[in-house]
């Protein structure tokens, strides 16, 4: 599960802990911290800080690892991306998602964003999350010897707004989202398996929508035969 | 010690000189410790009587007391500083309602344990070097003692491996070697009264791996939030490093993408921040060796009507900087198509398998 939530704001440029900024070489780097707060003001711990940068355009290394300690408070370092930076926390398993991601989104999200500059410490920048969504939670096993299977991977779609979310997997096969109060495709692939898409069992229909209250458990069975299945349960 | 046993322990000074003695009290098999420490006048009697140190709770030089429960355990007095020649002797008396028991034991000198080298970090680079330290436990102190003074002789087994310059070894080039050395130091086995000096040849064994290439260790894409502009895309693809028989490199290493430095983005005009500078891949995933993470974005568009929009660069190839020398490539991964609409690596837009490798 922890894995996962990883896997979910990989995408995104998480930050340094505060340990190896000294062991560091670039010295230009920002520094930024700040508490992870929830709806109500209470910190929250656990979780993986990320970082977008909204008006540049970037190919190469990726910061990562920042996790907010039991406190919420958390420290990371940035390079001084030029224009708006923007921040955010995640804690899928407690229904906290990376609302970078578009699909992720429910328009309630009060990301806040920072400008950068070289050597800027920036202090007291706290994240404060909306109200926890719903949860789904799964593994991905072979059909016919339930392990796992690795190199599967998970496509998350949304219709409105138009979003996408695709990863591999762990090799134990594991995921977790936060999933907003929308409409969501769920497709799960893997070499020499046949491709699996979710399917409600009362009326067959693609899309999965889950309430904020909702803790749901998937178990995806692949198939090397044209067969598969999954069988969903609250 | 029980209700009708008591222990009296004594430590003599048989010395001509005051002497610094420390009884250490073991239980609980071994993992608690209860320790005294006391000068002793020469010719003068230490009496410890154990049953008051239980009864009374009596904190020892760490602060620490017995359990009042306890009845057993073992025990061994030292004199530090004197590891030959020790002066004090001890004796116990178990204490019984009818009987009485005397006897005699002895201390142990300090000395040392059989010596090992010591490699921190025990894995070297191609052409990085790393002290080699002799190292042995203390049987007085049960700390590690540094004999790397008392070693001379160094070298290895397999000169294209690695090489020594005295206790300091070199990796050049891939592969397993051994670090030897030879000495003699003061040993003693933490039993017998005496230490004696013996000779020793420690060897320890040097990895030294070369990173050659890479494999895709996941690849994460989605769509990102731009408020009311446009939406963007962002592609997370983390290669794993590799040396040439396919094992995980296990140490922080330099690299850097040979890519164009002057990109602009169409989103936005940003220039495009790339990894073309040598960088420590630990600098951006702390603690996580072996690994690291390339991502692409074009950044939000600036304009509602600004899509599709990003940038391209034909031949993305991922170097490995080493100590010495110029980067070499380990993975060319070929033409990036980074749009806001859609993400492009090598024509691959619905992400790389796991394993994926690629042509240097």
């Amino acid at each position: 599960m922890a894995i996962y939530q990883n896997l979910q704001v990989w995408l995104l440029l998480s930050a340094l802990t505060a340990a190896p900024i000294a062991a560091q070489p670039n010295l230009d780097w920002s520094t930024v911290s700040g508490q992870v707060l929830d709806a109500h003001g209470r910190p929250v711990s656990e979780a993986t800080i990320s970082a977008f940068p909204l008006d540049v355009a970037i190919s190469g290394p990726m910061p990562q690892g920042t996790i907010s300690d039991e406190s919420g408070r958390y420290k990371l370092s940035l390079p001084p991306f030029t224009g708006r930076t923007r921040l955010s926390a995640a804690k899928p398993r407690d229904g906290y998602p990376d609302a970078q991601g578009l699909l992720f989104a429910t328009g309630e999200e009060k990301m806040p964003i920072i400008h950068l500059a070289p050597r800027a410490k920036l202090d007291h920048v706290d994240i404060v999350l909306g109200p926890p969504d719903g949860i789904l939670e799964g593994r991905v096993v072979d059909k016919a010897t339930h392990t796992p299977i690795r190199n599967a991977r998970i496509t998350l779609h949304r219709g409105s707004p138009e979003s996408i979310y695709s990863a591999s997997l762990p090799p134990e096969g594991t995921f977790v989202f936060a999933l907003p109060r929308a409409p969501v495709e769920l497709s799960v692939s893997a070499p020499g398996y046949t491709p699996w898409k979710y399917s409600d069992n009362k009326d067959g229909g693609r899309w999965l929508t889950l309430s904020s209250s909702d803790h749901i458990q998937v178990t995806v069975e692949l198939s090397r035969s044209e067969r598969d299945s999954a069988s969903p349960s609250h | 010690m029980d209700s009708t046993h008591n222990s009296l322990i004594s430590v003599t000074n048989a010395g001509k000189k005051p002497t610094d003695a420390v009884l250490t009290f073991h239980y609980n098999h071994g993992q608690n410790q209860y320790e005294i420490r006391r000068t002793i006048a020469a010719g003068d009697q230490l009496w410890l009587n154990m049953g008051d140190l239980v009864r009374n709770q009596l904190p020892d030089v760490k602060g620490r007391t017995l359990p009042a429960d306890l009845t057993s355990g073992t025990y061994e007095i030292r004199e530090p500083g004197r590891n030959n020649d020790p002066s004090v002797f001890e004796g116990k008396i178990i204490v019984d309602k009818a009987y009485g028991h005397l006897a005699y034991g002895c201390t142990t000198c300090c000395a040392d344990g059989y010596p090992g080298i010591q490699a921190d970090p025990d894995i070297l680079e191609w052409n990085a070097s790393d002290d080699l330290y002799v190292i042995a436990v203390n049987s007085c102190t049960g700390y590690n003692d540094d004999l790397t003074g008392q070693f001379s002789g160094w070298g290895t087994d397999n000169s294209s491996v690695a090489t020594m310059n005295s206790n300091q070894v070199t990796g050049v080039g891939p592969g397993t070697a051994h670090a030897l050395s030879s000495g003699s130091f003061n040993y003693n086995n933490g039993v017998s009264k005496y230490c004696q000096i013996r000779a020793a040849n420690p060897s320890n064994v040097t990895d030294v791996q070369v990173p050659d290439h890479i494999e895709v260790l996941t690849d994460v894409f989605q769509t990102i939030n731009c408020g009311s502009n446009p939406s963007t895309q962002f592609r997370t693809i983390t290669y794993r490093l590799d040396d040439a028989s396919g094992n995980i490199i296990r140490f922080p290493v330099k690299i850097r993408e040979n890519v164009p430095t002057n990109l602009t983005t169409s989103c936005n005009g940003s220039t495009v921040l790339t990894g073309a500078t040598c960088y420590l891949n630990t600098t951006a995933v702390p603690y996580t060796v072996g690994e690291f993470a390339d991502g692409l974005s074009p950044g939000c568009p600036n304009s509602p009507s600004n899509s599709p929009c990003g940038f391209t660069f034909n031949n993305q190839q991922w170097q490995y900087c080493p100590i010495v020398g110029q980067p070499t490539s380990i993975g060319t991964i070929g033409r990036d198509v980074v749009q806001n609409t859609l993400i492009s690596v090598d024509g691959n837009t619905i992400g790389f398998p796991v394993g994926t490798k690629f042509p240097k």
